[in-house]
């Protein structure tokens, strides 16, 4: 077997897509009954449920006097790899994952408004196909104004890469396997504002502005899908109570 | 990989250009297991079919560019109309067409015939008159089923031609309207879904009929017959029974044929793809046979162990047990290789003998072929090899080295040297040496082979025997059917397997080059060795090139470019004599009376004739740099630019881009310092073109020149003066220059093999002054270009040595007992200057060309990929550099001005890292590949030369000791081989004619700089490097190969005769060639006389006659250009010395005002004389120049004599050696004698064009 390929004569990459487009969105919002705020997100294979709780009373010592602190776990489910791994809980990239999250939204939340009080998000990640940061922020985001509570703006997050010479928006599982230079921006859309850019590898600068702005241009289009989602969901919502 | 299951799935897709998604499930083989691997499919409906005749495809092309999606709508609404207006265009054209046009088949093959048969279809006859459809289906089986290599072959067939007219790629299975489900079984009824290879065979053919149907809706089209060429019964069946099935009955024109119904209807004249059809047949065929024969039979009849499977492979080399690495066969024996391994590798740490294992025998060596990625398993201690036999198989690997000397790889010479070196410790240590097996292939480097039909092999049977050229290349086995018309031709063969039981590998044939023995053939052959493919240009290059007649630089070019003469430049070039490529020029102002100069590097606007992506580019690209051969050229670009509109020529308007530097007078130290660099546009009009003699003798004050421009002329002294004045300033620079100098020797060693040129030439202050100016510019634009681009800039480095290859240098600066450092750039060119051997100059080069062969060879790379400290050249002590002055012959040039102009217009870069790091590895290859074919030509036209002229007695110098030879230089035919001392069985071989060898040599010694002979007499007598022998030259009957030059040991010549060669002529390259030329018209004249007489007798009276006259000729020039020699440096000397006073008063006018005199005010050009004028003006500049030497320099010495006295009464010294030195000052001599050989070479030159001329003219009658 050759090396893989990624992308064909024509510009396409191994699923078919071209380099600026994502992959599939599939989202609901309130599909959990219990939590305050809950989300469905799938963003291609990758499968992901959002809960919220809160916000209510500090569980904890160290309640903040001035705001609102904000709690996350990220778990992957053990069948949601390839092969089946039972993975702790305090594996070190869920660790990493949800201190992302905890940042991107505690600059997101409004959180001043509740003092003393803590928002619990608890992620699962029920299948990986790649890009699971930015999903995970995205369902989030939906899980958020599921919940209610006050944001600034949405967070929206999509990676992006480089490989065989051109940049490529929304990794799946095997191109981010590629080794090509891979980076997470997560920005708020309407302010705009970056919120985090991350890149582990060491790239010419020129190659790194083509590849930020194949992740921007990623954001912009979740987005707006993001959008049509959450007015789509509240018109829902208007009809059932209309209906009740 | 087989897809379990596929289910559509839900969602929002954001592009409309998706249509479904679909959620695919793999099972995947695992170390543990299956594991399951989910996948997603996306089915797009805005897939084009890329042929470029179709119009509906065409509509979508550039509203779908990646990247552009965001466009806004007015743009869009624009774009359409656009896009309108083009599609009318384009009806209109192909309306116009359709008469004329004679429709190329389009033609859709399936997976086997992709894979078996693609050597015709990269066939350049069969490419070129049909479309070639590759599907996706079949893209991806090969990309999962066949090797690297031959998915590179394909994808580069697909990406060599993107117009779409000759090879489409058609994505089939991810387009809407072609996918297909895999359907379930229905014969079997059961649940089973149908086989991968039905389903396979079901996708091609609704492709094609998809193809079909969707050209032939287009009825403006031309109706063009659409094949789908399969072997395939299956697939035949599918399609039958889909049509009943189908209601796609209009599909009536796809045909379905076989590759070889196919070929034989539309190929029936053309042989040669019928001969590499039949070929590939039986080598298939043949195949199928022995696989059929090894399921069945056991393998114990094979002469080869089996190669271990992939996985266990794998896993052994993980755990280190076996090591990968390329194959590298010994050149005289294809029985002995070795791997070079890492150091840091377990193997390695075993035996601690450096970096390499040795594979002894076939068996061991199991099929490996050269260059090949291998696999080999050390063998237990037991089985190494012993101090006593190796000591001749590292001779042989000397030998090797020997061959190598010249080699560009220095990968592999480095290698060696560690083997020399462990040769040493084993001396010590009595260890034995490290062997290994070959038990894996991890990569084949197969390539095209050329070769010729071995002699007794009958022609009469389906194989014979190819013996390749390349000597470490295995015969193989060529399976053919029209072997007869082989016979004494070189041909070029593939290697396809190599089995088991095979002794040698089997092939199959590709083409022919033509006739052995001729000129072009092995001219032929030596490019198809190296990957050098040259076509002449296609029309549509040459119809997009500008006339030279009508071209003048465009208006609007005026505005955008600065005119040099404006700002009071005066432009000249420097260059050899008779080169048609003029790409550099230097000028000189002088602004505010001469407080600022301003001193400008000008280099042919190449960019502006080569846009960048268009097809010239491409081709350009693909050529990397002008080859030059010893009798021809082959052109990087077309004539038209390279010698014309490019050119630089003087008295002409050219675009040109360019380096000026403002240098402004530092008021306390009265030095020029430069202030300010300004790159650009420009256009500049050259006053001249000058060749390095002619500069060097205005340098120097004998103006020979009649043009009454007389700043123009003493432009070319000023100059030299400034550079005396910025060598000081960058002293630094000093040590780091002479080694430059040496790079240039290596090159002028390498591909001309005159090592005259050293002595008399490069020696030239002029060579160094638009050297260093020319430099000075490729270092600037590097700085800058890496400032703009610092990811992506073309720069070029040059590694520093290996320091362990110095030792064998170190041992000739021993001999001679000169101090050797080598521990930084300017102390080794330091060591080099001085380490000068009285009375021998030949010493002092041969230690510099050895030293060349340690230095490693400097590449071009992208700045993306490498560290800044990287980025040093050693050879030039600088910190960036790169290629930006002669973008007529060097294809990184071109780019590196493109990006100099991206970084002054400060355009974004449109090239990254990744697409430049691979351009860089293009152009290295290239460069390589284009340095060895030089050389190889030379070679050969040495062999070819040697075969009809054998020479006898000949002088030549020791430059290394073998095992069982000495290696020799010899200088009158840039000539290097070996001599053996010792014959094939060991037996000393006695000198011919040698008085001092009075009887028979008993015993010989060879030490690692001498050789010690013991004559049975008792007396002993030495030979050690440096020593001058004479041999007799001549060559070997071989038919394989191109006939070896053999050199005879004849005699050892006393060191009172040494200087002899020094009047000897040296015989130009140019001469050589002429005569193998008259000798290949001749023996066709004599063919057609069909003469039974010796066809040479007459030729080889003439020649002799000849050179014996050029001899005579030569002697004498030889001596006087060595006078001349002494003079420039006397001249030189005094120059440095005194320059500015002495040097001021020299009259550059004198000289002038004589020939003014004489022509009457008649203004003479250089570049608008012909042959014959430009002699007539060189005899009478000569006497003048002659004149002009005494007259100056008599006065000058008069009077700096007076002065010196003046100033101080002592000094008698001058006095004394002046009045000695009378006669020299003023040597006679003739034009002949100092432009001798320049002006033969011109004569010659003429010569030839008229015996070509008037050949052409009795061909014509």
């Amino acid at each position: 077997m050759s090396k893989l390929s990624y992308i064909s004569p024509e510009g396409l990459r191994i699923d078919g897509r071209r380099s600026n487009e994502i992959r599939r969105l599939n989202m609901r919002m309130g599909v959990l009954n219990r939590a305050d705020g809950s989300s469905y997100y799938e963003q291609g294979n990758t499968k992901i449920t959002v809960a919220i709780y809160g916000p209510h009373e500090s569980t904890t010592q160290k309640s903040l006097f001035d705001r609102a602190s904000i709690k996350c776990e990220f778990a992957m489910s053990s069948f949601s790899t390839s092969e089946r791994k039972v993975k702790s809980r305090f594996d070190k990239t869920a660790y990493e994952t949800s201190t992302l999250i905890k940042q991107a939204f505690e600059s997101t939340v409004l959180t001043h408004l509740f003092p003393r009080s803590q928002i619990d998000i608890y992620v699962q990640v029920l299948q990986s196909d790649g890009g699971l940061k930015s999903a995970a922020i995205n369902a989030v985001t939906l899980a958020m104004i599921d919940a209610g509570i006050p944001m600034r703006d949405y967070v929206c997050a999509c990676s992006a890469t480089f490989i065989e010479g051109s940049a490529l928006m929304d990794l799946n599982h095997m191109e981010e396997r590629s080794g090509g230079a891979d980076l997470l921006l997560s920005i708020h859309p309407q302010l705009g504002g970056v919120i985090s850019i991350n890149m582990e590898s060491k790239v010419p600068q020129e190659m790194f502005e083509s590849v930020l702005d194949m992740a921007l241009a990623g954001c912009k289009k979740i987005y707006y899908l993001l959008q049509e989602q959450v007015k789509k969901h509240s018109k829902d919502l208007m009809s059932n109570q209309l209906v009740g | 990989m087989q897809t379990i299951e596929r289910e559509s799935c839900r969602g929002i897709i954001e592009t409309e250009s998706i249509d479904q998604c679909y959620s695919l499930l793999f099972a995947k083989k695992q170390d543990r297991g299956l594991s399951w691997i989910s996948k997603e499919q996306y089915i797009r409906n805005d897939i084009k079919c890329h042929y470029d005749q179709c119009i509906i495809c065409n509509n979508n092309n550039s509203s779908n560019s990646n990247n552009s999606s965001s466009s806004s709508t007015t743009t869009m609404s624009n774009k359409q109309k656009k896009e309108e207006q083009k599609k009318k265009e384009l009806l209109q054209q192909q309306k116009q067409q359709k008469t004329t046009i004679n429709a190329k088949p389009i033609i859709i093959a399936d997976i086997k015939v992709i894979s078996e048969y693609l050597d015709i279809l990269e066939l350049e006859s069969v490419k070129n008159n049909q479309t070639l459809v590759v599907l996706e289906t079949v893209f991806r089986y090969i990309q999962y089923n066949s090797g690297p290599k031959f998915f590179d072959r394909l994808k580069k067939l697909i990406t060599s031609n993107p117009n779409g007219d000759k090879v489409i790629y058609f994505t089939n299975d991810l387009n809407k309207q072609t996918q297909l489900d895999r359907e379930q079984d229905k014969d079997k009824g059961n649940n089973q879904s149908e086989s991968i290879d039905t389903y396979e065979s079901r996708r091609i053919v609704n492709a094609a009929r998809w193809f079909g149907q969707h050209l032939h809706d287009q009825k403006h089209l031309v109706k063009v017959p659409i094949y789908l060429i399969t072997n395939n019964d299956q697939m035949i069946d599918i399609a039958k029974k889909t049509k009943q099935l189908g209601k796609e009955t209009q599909d009536g024109d796809i045909k379905i044929l076989g590759l070889k119904e196919y070929l034989y209807q539309y190929y029936s004249g053309n042989t040669s793809v019928l001969d590499v059809y039949e070929s590939l047949t039986l080598m298939i065929k043949e195949k199928q046979l022995e696989e059929q024969n090894n399921t069945s039979s056991s393998s114990s009849s094979s002469l080869y162990e089996r190669y271990w499977d992939d996985d266990i492979k794998a896993v052994e080399l993980k755990s280190g047990n076996i090591v990968s690495g390329k194959i590298h066969i010994n050149q005289f024996n294809r029985e002995e290789a070795f791997v070079k391994i890492q150091s840091s590798t377990i193997a390695s740490t075993r035996g601690g003998h450096g970096d390499k294992i040795m594979i002894i025998g076939k068996k061991n060596i199991n099929r490996a072929i050269h260059g090949d990625k291998v696999g080999i398993f050390v063998l237990p201690e037991s089985e190494w090899m012993d101090q006593s036999t190796s000591a001749s198989v590292l001779g042989d690997l000397d030998d090797q080295k020997d061959d190598m000397i010249a080699e560009e790889n220095k990968e592999e010479d480095q290698v060696l040297s560690s083997i020399q070196t462990t040769k040493a410790n084993n001396k010590k240590n009595e260890k034995k040496i490290m062997t290994a097996k070959v038990v894996g292939i991890f990569q084949r480097n197969w390539r095209d082979y050329v070769g010729t039909i071995e002699s007794g092999s009958t022609v009469y049977s389906n194989f014979v025997n190819v013996v390749p050229l390349d000597s470490r290349i295995p015969i193989i086995r060529v399976a053919t059917k029209s072997a007869e018309a082989f016979v004494n031709k070189r041909i070029i063969v593939r290697i396809d397997r190599w089995d088991l039981s095979s002794s040698y590998p089997a092939g199959h044939y590709v083409s022919s080059v033509g006739e052995r023995g001729s000129l072009e053939t092995e001219l032929g052959c030596l490019m198809v060795e190296h990957d050098i493919s040259l076509r002449p240009w296609s029309k549509q290059i040459l119809d997009s090139l500008p006339t030279s007649d009508t071209w003048s630089i465009p208006k609007d070019e005026r505005k955008k470019r600065r005119i040099m003469a404006d700002s009071g430049h005066r432009v000249m070039s420097i260059d050899p004599l008779g080169s048609k490529d003029i790409d550099d020029t230097i000028s000189l102002a002088r602004l505010d009376g001469d407080r600022v100069i301003e001193i400008g590097v000008h280099i042919a606007d190449v960019t502006h004739f080569v846009a960048k992506g268009s097809p010239l580019d491409i081709e350009a690209q693909r050529r990397g740099t002008t080859i030059y051969l010893p009798d021809r050229r082959f052109d990087m670009l077309p004539a038209v630019l390279s010698e014309d509109l490019c050119s630089l020529w003087g008295g002409k308007e050219r675009c040109a881009m360019s380096v000026v530097w403002r240098m402004e007078l530092d008021a306390t130290t009265q030095e020029y310092k430069i202030v300010d660099s300004w790159f650009g546009k420009t256009i500049i009009n050259s006053c001249g073109e000058f060749h390095y003699q002619l500069a060097q003798d205005i340098i120097d004050g004998k103006v020979v020149d009649g043009k009454d421009r007389d700043e123009d002329v003493t432009n070319g002294g000023k100059n030299a003066g400034y550079r005396n004045r910025l060598h000081n300033n960058r002293r630094e620079l000093a040590g780091a220059l002479d080694l430059e100098s040496i790079e240039v020797r290596f090159t002028f060693n390498e591909s001309t093999k005159t090592p005259d040129r050293i002595v008399l030439k490069s020696d030239l202050e002029v060579h160094s002054l638009v050297a260093e100016y020319m430099i000075l510019a490729n270092a600037a634009v590097g700085t800058r270009i890496h400032q703009y681009h610092p990811g992506a800039a073309l720069l070029r480095r040059h590694p520093p040595p290996n320091q362990l290859g110095f030792s064998n240098i170190q041992q000739l600066f021993d001999m001679f007992g000169f101090p050797f450092d080598s521990s930084s750039n300017s102390r080794l060119a330091e060591s080099l200057k001085n380490a000068v051997v009285p009375g021998d100059p030949l010493a002092n080069q041969i230690i510099k060309l050895k030293t060349v062969n340690v230095v490693s060879e400097a590449v071009y790379f992208s700045t993306g990929g490498f560290n800044v400290d990287d980025f040093y050249h050693y050879g030039l002590a600088l910190n960036k550099y790169t290629h930006f002055t002669s973008p007529i012959r060097r294809y990184a040039d071109i780019i590196v001005h493109r990006q100099l102009m991206d970084a002054v217009l400060t355009k974004p870069a449109d090239q990254d890292d990744h697409s430049m790091a691979i351009l860089a590895d293009h152009l290295n290859l290239r460069h390589r590949a284009s340095k060895t074919l030089q050389r190889e030509a030379t070679q050969m036209f040495q062999s070819l030369y040697f075969q009809h002229h054998p020479k006898p007695n000949v002088e030549a110098i020791i430059t290394d000791i073998r095992s069982n030879s000495v290696i020799v230089l010899v200088p009158e035919y840039g000539l290097r081989d070996r001599v053996y001392l010792l014959d094939k069985d060991g037996k000393p071989i006695m000198p011919s004619d040698d008085n001092s060898f009075k009887s028979k040599i008993q015993s010989m010694v060879f030490n690692e700089t001498n050789v010690e002979f013991k004559l049975e007499d008792g007396t002993k007598k030495q030979l050690s490097i440096f020593d001058h022998i004479v041999v007799n030259i001549h060559t070997q009957e071989n038919d394989y190969h191109l006939p070896p030059v053999k050199m005879d040991f004849v005699q050892i010549l006393k060191s009172q005769n040494k200087n002899t060669l020094f009047n000897k002529e040296q015989v130009s390259k140019k001469s050589i060639v002429d005569q193998i030329k008259k000798d290949e018209k001749s023996k066709d004249q004599m063919d057609h006389r069909d003469t039974t007489s010796n066809p040479y007798g007459f030729n080889l009276n003439q020649q002799e006659k000849e050179e014996e006259q050029e001899k005579l000729q030569g002697g004498k020039s030889s001596k006087h250009q060595q006078s001349i020699y002494e003079l420039i440096k006397d001249l030189d000397d005094l120059k440095l010395e005194k320059i500015e006073q002495v040097g001021s008063r020299i009259d550059y006018s004198k000289g002038k005002t004589i020939v003014k005199k004489e022509k009457e005010g008649k203004v003479l050009k250089l570049w608008s004389m012909n042959d014959k004028q430009s002699k007539e003006y060189r005899t009478k500049a000569d006497q003048y120049l002659r004149d002009a030497i005494s007259k100056q320099y008599k006065q000058q010495r008069l009077l700096y004599l007076k002065q010196q006295q003046q100033e101080d009464g002592d000094d008698e010294y001058y006095d004394e050696e002046y009045e000695d030195d009378n006669e020299k000052i003023a040597p006679t001599i003739s034009v002949k004698d100092k432009y001798g050989d320049l002006i033969s070479k011109t004569e010659q030159g003429h010569l030839k064009a008229l015996r070509d001329l008037s050949l052409s003219k009795r061909k014509f009658n």
